[in-house]
C-alpha cells in the first residue's frame, strides 16, 4: 500500500475485495496488496445504540436493594421508588434485620432499639422528616401471612407506623412510580 | 484526489476522521453503564399498620372498606360509613375452582365502589394466616390502582 494515501482514498479507488481478487488483480505492474480496511462505521453505530439503550435504562433514583438468592418478590404496578428505611428480610422462615439474623422472640426488642437509634439520630440532626422510620419488608411471594404478621406486629409495637413491602415494578411502570 | 479549482498548487481537501477515540469513549461508556445498570426495578408498596394507630382513629367515621381474605379464595368486603351514614354493607366473593381469589370480580367491585363513592380513600385488609403474601400484595395493588390510596394491613 502506498504510504501517505488516505484511508478514504484507498477505499474509493481500490476496494479491499478488488485488491485481493485473483481474476483481475488490477495493474500488473503493482504488487497486490493484502492489507484491508476495517469498516468502523457499523461498529460505531452498534456502540451508539447500546449506549443510548443503557442510558435510557439507567436510573439513579432507586435505592440499591439486595435480594437474597431464591427469594422471588411479588409484582405490583402501583409501586413507588424504594426509599430509606430499615430492611427486614424473611427467608426460609428466618428473620434478618439489616442483614443480621434475629429470632422471632427478639424481633420486637431489636426493632425497638433500632427505632430509638433512628429517633436519636434524627433529633440530633434536627430532622423532622420521619421517612427513615419506615420498615421495608422483603419476603418471597409464596410465604404465608402467618410468617409476615409477627414482623408487622413487632414493627408497630416498636413505633414503626409506615411499612413498605418490596415488590418488583411491573413493565409499563414510570420511574417515579404511581400510587 | 479532490482539489480546489483555480489553484496552481494541489491542495487536498479530503480529511481523515480518526474514529479510534470515538470507539474508546463509547467502549468506556458501555462498560460503565453495563456495570451500573439495573435490570429489575425494585419498588415499594407503602401501607400503614391499620389497627391500633392513628390510621384507624381517623377512620372511625370516614368511609372505609374492610377486606377479609379467607381460606379457599373467599373475600368478604365490608363497606362502612358510606355516604356519610353510619352503615355497613357486606359483599362476599367465593373463590375459583383452584381455591384462588377471583380477581376479575374483586376488581370490578372495587371499580364500581369507587364510582359510587369517589371520596372513598381508605381500605383495611384483614388476611387470615394461610393467605399468601402475593395475594395480599395483589389486593393492595388493586386498591391503589383504583385510587384508594390509604391502605392498611392488620396483623393476626
Amino acid at each position: 500500500m502506498k504510504t501517505g494515501v488516505s484511508i478514504l482514498e484507498n477505499q474509493i479507488l481500490k476496494s479491499p475485495l478488488a485488491g485481493t481478487s485473483s481474476l483481475r488483480p488490477g495493474s500488473g505492474k503493482k504488487k497486490r496488496s493484502l492489507a484491508f480496511t476495517l469498516m468502523l462505521t457499523s461498529l460505531i453505530d452498534a456502540f451508539s445504540m447500546l449506549v443510548i439503550f443503557l442510558l435510557m435504562n439507567y436510573s439513579s433514583a432507586n435505592r440499591e436493594v439486595e435480594i437474597r438468592r431464591g427469594t422471588e418478590l411479588p409484582m405490583a404496578e402501583s409501586s413507588k421508588a424504594i426509599d430509606e428505611g430499615t430492611v427486614v428480610e424473611i427467608s426460609q422462615g428466618k428473620y434478618f434485620v439489616d442483614k443480621q439474623q434475629v429470632s422471632m422472640g427478639h424481633l420486637a426488642e431489636v426493632l425497638s432499639n433500632l427505632k430509638a437509634k433512628i429517633d436519636r439520630t434524627a433529633k440530633k440532626a434536627g430532622e423532622k422528616d420521619q421517612s427513615k422510620a419506615a420498615l421495608i419488608i422483603q419476603a418471597d411471594r409464596k410465604v404465608d401471612y402467618s410468617v409476615l404478621s409477627p414482623v408487622i406486629l413487632a414493627g408497630s409495637r416498636s413505633g414503626f407506623h409506615s411499612f413498605k413491602f418490596a415488590v418488583i415494578q411491573n413493565e409499563g411502570q414510570s420511574s417515579g412510580g404511581k400510587q | 484526489m479532490v482539489t480546489q479549482p483555480g489553484l496552481s498548487n494541489k491542495k487536498e481537501l479530503n480529511f481523515d476522521l480518526n474514529l479510534m477515540p470515538v470507539i474508546d469513549i463509547l467502549s468506556v461508556c458501555i462498560c460503565f453503564l453495563l456495570i451500573t445498570v439495573v435490570w429489575t426495578n425494585v419498588g415499594s408498596l407503602n401501607v400503614s399498620q391499620g389497627v391500633g394507630t392513628e390510621a384507624t382513629g381517623s377512620a372511625d367515621n370516614t368511609p372505609a372498606v374492610w377486606v377479609y381474605l379467607k381460606q379457599g379464595g373467599q373475600v368478604v368486603m365490608s363497606v362502612r360509613n358510606l355516604n356519610k351514614k353510619t352503615n355497613q354493607h357486606d359483599t362476599s366473593f367465593s373463590g375459583n375452582r383452584n381455591g384462588g381469589i377471583k380477581w376479575s370480580s374483586v376488581e370490578s367491585f372495587i371499580g364500581h365502589l369507587k364510582e359510587k363513592a369517589p371520596d372513598l380513600r381508605t381500605a383495611l385488609i384483614m388476611p387470615s394466616k394461610q393467605i399468601s403474601y402475593e395475594d395480599i400484595i395483589k389486593m393492595m395493588d388493586r386498591f391503589k390502582k383504583s385510587g384508594i390510596e390509604d391502605v392498611g394491613i392488620s396483623p393476626l
